[in-house]
């Protein structure tokens, strides 16, 4: 056992995290303290219309997802659907479009001259196309993969014989009601808790549908008023709302919800009945989420002229994103795993403040982030050397998605017993072995998970990236958002297109090769479930 | 045992730094000469005056471009966070009110160009601290299936006439070149004036929505009759062939709304005279000559440099005779009125 | 014999390669205990599995009083239905429940007056001796008292069999003669037909009526214990 070294890179991780993730919003906010009195900025008429939008928008966002990704995570995880691997990819895709761009699709089809406008032959949607509800269902459909994900995983992980302790004596639909779900539900809940910060984080969304809350206020402090310390004020009630919201989540969730033990092979089917309306609401899912946006956008798109045209010129910014989003995603996971790591391994209090510093430092908008970091680096001496750099867009990365990889790097790493870890070190290995060797392969697929989301985040990152990108061609996203400056809606739509094609491609060849060995590991399990009935 | 463990982490940490070096390096692998410009000029019209610029000097120009205004809090406020240590040495707007808060932040520098040399002394800083070249006019689209020229309203404060309730649309006034447009008519026309006006337009059910390219596109599809924009958005349309025509408001009264891109030296930047050669080369005629050719339609500001089709030429009409100090002067204010008046 | 308490006809399950019951065949009558006794891995656990319907036969049939359960290759009347109470190896006591609530859940099912199943709940647990700690949660037990909720929780819904798979494996000595004790306290008391499963003698001699003893998937004995002898 060598203490020390697992007290130095938890303390160089936990730097890390400190300097990327909270330096800069430290750094604004003292600055805009000292520049601004913060009493005339807070809950007036107008804060409290804000927080209200704001709260709404989060709130009905997390709802709705869950409500439309749990049932499918459920039926993913309990009904044998045909094609289930597919079927999980094509609805899991929605994730990787641009929030944006979906709300772009929301107006085309909704104007009052939209799609559905002309194929219902009058004008039934254009007083919601910009509308808080409106708002709420793109950004659903955006984010109910993660609730879809993370609920079949969890349910995964519950420990086959409590279901089938509970079918030897109920039904199967109330065995679901009052023991899987409830099993289930501290997953759940952590998913709905990070879609409420994405949603109340996002800005391209409430921005394009007209929908007055903190992102686009904390915006419109930036974008017309060019005051960073009035941003940063601004966005002080956002981050408090999120602060409450996870607390009570945390208090909700509670650690005795998680010490279920890792799953078994064997599991009761729980929802035979229910193939045939599973694999219809999953069809409908995707054809909703996915279909009808793709299928707008190739319309569009297809009305452009020479598509060559619109995409020259893109292969510098695609190989740049794709290089750096990589490099991001791993050096994200490679902070993140020790920071998850620990939290996993703290109890009490001490744990659910990291779990709410956590979400709380994911919910920062991005322009803060970036204006903060300019701030910290670009500075004369050492310092400033990195500044100008491409590592800025790492620092970028790391500070805006550590908190959310270390979240799902805690949740996966409380599964594996301390008891293993004590074994290994009565064996005589030194902690970064024991880590090496015992924890960090039990968690892989978790790592893997974190890394992927890590990666999309990052390919898509806008925000920080436009503010600290070297000068020069810089990454994807901002080449995209660049040029659709002025552009007709088809080349946008192009471009939308190509930005999702592009960050699909790695992750197609991942999924891929994923199913394959997910499946080789479950026929280990398998076997070794039949071998233990066998007895 | 731990040791070659370590060893092994510490080498993975080391191939990640190496990585990111190289990454980092990729931008410094760079010629001799070059330069440094923000450029909030759209990216598909100002990259070929940049490319065209290379090609003639040899010198590399590193562009940062900006994304539309609603789509980013933009350039403006890198350079603010930038200026203890700036990396540009050029800033080109396509706009004066950001020009203008920056050179009241103190983040540019006064330059005068040789090639200033004929560009109307009205749009030339007397200080030096910024040089307007290649405008476009803010104008009235309207569409003319659902219009007749005729009917056309020829003055912004048309717009609050109750004929055309519910099918006026502007891009949201806190934001680019529709902020510099209110701010100008709240400088000309004075605050009692303006706050009546808007609070009419509201009241006569105006929408506001997310950019000038919006306004025109719900203009072309008729889903409003009328839109107040920019040239080039309208241009873009009328190539394309869709039923769109605009108006220069107010050319009797307050003067046309002419809004110049300008050039300005950034203080403190890390190549001064890089961005100087620069600067002569965007008020030349020749980049008046390309950007008036483009599809963006500037107006050039040399006498004798032929202007762009679809758009009058600048001597034919009376534009705004405004403070452009004034005007940006007022954007915080008249930006906290219009958020109050129009529910923003 | 199909009216005897379980019937279990030639009875055969296969896993991939492994044949974990190999044309079983056994009956049961009411009130019996039965105990099956063999080495690991010898189709012990698969069998009481089938019993409850957690699994299906590939070959064979079923009868639980009088009534075929399952046959070959499907299961003809859900687990919940068949009226058996189950005590797992691992006990798999719901963790986010009370030790009530882990009762509850069983009784919510029954179809009797919310009075009565309180009396239910509380009878049982005063059965096992753990009735002072209602509403704690499993984690909160120490491991012989997790053990008498697992079997209150077998027992509350009054079943008519009783299937335990190696219940007091994870038990030490002397907790674990303790509970073996209580158990054949139980089962006189309740007179209920019980299947148990396990690898250890001394559970065999105290609890069984007969033992039954399994290898490589088969019965290869059957004999009756002092314990029948002395009933005899």
């Amino acid at each position: 056992m060598n203490p020390s070294s697992r007290a130095v890179v938890v303390t160089l991780a936990v730097v890390v995290f400190a300097l990327c993730s909270l330096a800069p919003v430290a750094y604004l906010l003292a600055v805009a303290l000292a520049d601004l009195d913060p009493a005339g900025l807070w809950l007036d008429a107008r804060q409290r219309q804000l927080l209200w939008n704001t709260g709404l928008l989060g709130v009905g966002t997390a709802t709705l997802a869950t409500v439309i990704g749990a049932p499918l995570g459920v039926a993913l995880a309990h009904v044998t659907l045909p094609l289930r691997s597919f079927l999980r990819l094509a609805l899991a895709m929605p994730l990787l479009l641009p929030p944006y761009v979906v709300a772009l699709v929301w107006t085309y089809l909704c104007g009052g001259r939209g799609v559905i406008a002309s194929l219902a032959g009058r004008d039934v949607l254009s007083g919601w196309t910009y509308s808080l509800p409106a708002a709420i269902l793109v950004l659903s459909l955006v984010y109910y993969p993660l609730s879809m994900l993370v609920t079949e995983v969890a349910l995964r992980r519950i420990d086959g014989r409590l279901e089938e302790a509970a079918v030897v004596s109920a039904p199967p639909l109330l065995v679901l009601r009052r023991i899987t779900l409830p099993l289930a539900a501290p997953g759940v809940l952590a998913a709905a808790l990070v879609i409420f910060v994405l949603s109340v984080s996002e800005f391209g969304v409430p921005g394009l549908l007209r929908v007055r809350v903190y992102t686009t206020e904390v915006f419109t402090a930036f974008a017309a008023l060019y005051d960073s310390s009035r941003a940063m004020l601004l966005a002080v009630p956002l981050l408090l709302v999120c602060l409450i919201v996870a607390f009570v989540a945390v208090a909700l969730a509670g650690e005795r919800l998680v010490s279920t033990r890792r799953g078994h092979g064997t599991r009761p089917v729980l929802l035979e009945g229910w193939r045939v309306p599973a694999a219809v609401a999953a069809i409908l899912a995707v054809g909703l989420s996915l279909g009808v946006p793709l299928t707008v956008l190739v319309r569009e798109a297809l009305s452009v002229g020479s598509l060559s045209a619109v995409v020259e010129g893109s292969g510098r910014a695609i190989s740049n994103s794709l290089v750096l989003a990589a490099i991001g995603a791993t050096a994200v996971v490679a902070v993140a795993l020790w920071l998850g790591y620990a939290r996993a391994r703290s109890s009490g209090c001490l744990g659910r403040l990291a779990d709410v510093l956590f979400v709380v430092a994911f919910a920062v908008p991005s322009t803060i982030v970036g204006v903060g970091l300019i701030g910290i680096w670009n500075r004369p001496g050492l310092v400033g050397t990195v500044y100008g750099t491409d590592v800025m867009l790492i620092l970028g990365y790391l500070a805006r998605f550590v908190p959310v990889a270390a979240l799902a790097i805690a949740a996966v790493t409380r599964y594996v017993p301390v008891s293993q870890e004590e074994a290994a070190a009565v064996g005589g290995a030194g902690w970064l072995r024991t880590m090496t060797r015992i924890v960090v392969p039990q968690i892989r697929l978790g790592l893997l998970t974190a890394w992927i989301i890590a990666f999309v985040l990052a390919f898509g990152e806008l925000g920080v990236s436009i503010l600290v990108a070297p000068p020069g061609e810089a990454t994807l996203p901002i080449r995209i958002y660049t040029i659709i400056a002025n552009t007709p809606p088809s080349h946008v739509a192009v471009l939308a297109l190509l930005q999702t094609a592009v960050v699909l491609s790695p992750l197609a060849v991942l999924a891929l090769a994923l199913p394959l060995r997910a499946s080789a590991g479950a026929r280990r399990v398998s076997t070794a479930a039949g071998a233990r009935e066998a007895r | 045992m731990a040791l070659s463990v370590q060893g092994r982490l510490g080498r993975h940490f080391a191939i990640l730094l190496a990585l990111s070096w190289v990454v980092g390096c990729q931008s410094s692998e760079r010629p001799e000469r070059m330069v440094t410009i923000y450029v909030s000029t759209d990216r598909v019209f100002s990259e070929p005056v940049l490319r065209e610029y290379e090609k003639r000097t040899g010198v590399r120009v590193n562009a940062v471009y900006d994304t539309e205004e609603t789509k980013s809090t933009g350039l403006a406020n890198r350079l603010l966070a930038e200026q203890a240590r700036p990396l540009a040495d050029v800033f080109w707007s396509n706009e004066p009110v950001r020009t203008l808060v920056l050179k009241a932040r103190g983040v540019l520098a006064p330059y005068r160009s040789p090639s200033a040399e004929g560009i109307p002394p009205a749009l030339v800083d007397p200080e030096g601290y910024w040089t307007g070249f290649s405008a476009r006019i803010r104008v009235i689209a309207y569409n003319t299936t659902l219009v007749k020229p005729e009917d056309a309203p020829h003055s912004v404060f048309d717009l609050a006439d109750p004929k055309w309730q519910g099918q006026v649309a502007m891009a949201d006034p806190r934001f680019g070149s529709t902020s510099f447009h209110v701010a100008a008519l709240y400088a000309m026309a004075g605050d009692e004036k303006m706050d009546d006006f808007f609070r009419r337009l509201k009241a006569n059910g105006v929408r506001i929505v997310d950019g000038n390219s919006v306004v025109r596109d719900l203009v072309a599809r008729g889903e409003v009759k009328v839109g107040l924009t920019d040239t080039d958005d309208v241009n873009v349309a009328i190539e394309d062939g869709q039923p769109v025509a605009m108006v220069l408001p107010d050319a009797t009264g307050l003067g046309v709304p002419v809004m110049p891109n300008m050039a300005s030296l950034v203080a403190n930047g890390p190549r001064p005279e890089e961005g100087r050669s620069l600067i002569d080369y965007l008020l030349s005629s020749d980049v008046e000559r390309q950007l008036a050719h483009s599809d963006a339609v500037q107006i050039p500001l040399h006498a004798g440099v032929p202007g762009p089709k679809n758009i009058p030429a600048i001597d034919s009409f009376e534009p705004m005779t405004l403070d452009f100090t004034r005007a940006a002067g007022r954007v915080e204010d008249v930006t906290g009125r219009l958020a109050g008046i129009l529910g923003l | 014999m199909r009216s005897s308490a379980v019937a279990v006809r030639n009875v055969t399950k296969r896993f991939a390669s492994h044949q974990a019951l190999d044309s079983v065949t056994l009956d049961v009558t009411a009130s019996e205990s039965v105990v099956i006794f063999g080495p690991s891995g010898c189709g012990k656990t698969t069998l009481l599995r089938l019993l409850g319907g957690l699994d299906v036969p590939d070959d064979g049939e079923i009868w639980l009083g009088g009534v075929q359960v399952a046959g070959p290759g499907r299961s003809l009347l859900p687990p919940y239905r068949r009226r058996i109470g189950f005590v797992f190896q691992d006990l798999a006591l719901w963790p986010h429940l009370t030790v009530s609530g882990n009762l509850e859940f069983v009784v919510d099912t029954l179809k009797v007056p919310r009075s009565e199943r309180h009396r239910r709940i509380d009878d049982a647990l005063r059965l096992v001796r753990i009735d002072g700690f209602a509403a704690r949660y499993p984690h909160e037990l120490s491991g012989g008292e997790q053990q008498r909720l697992a079997l209150a929780r077998a027992l509350v819904g009054s079943p008519r069999l009783l299937l335990l798979d190696e219940p007091l494996s994870s038990l030490d000595a002397e907790l674990r003669a303790a509970m073996r004790t209580e158990l054949a306290r139980l089962q006189k008391a309740l007179a209920l037909t019980t299947i148990y499963v396990t690898h250890d003698r001394e559970d065999a001699a105290v609890l069984a009526d007969r033992v039954i003893e399994m290898r490589a998937g088969r019965v290869v004995t059957a004999t009756g214990t002092a314990r029948t002898e002395g009933r005899a």
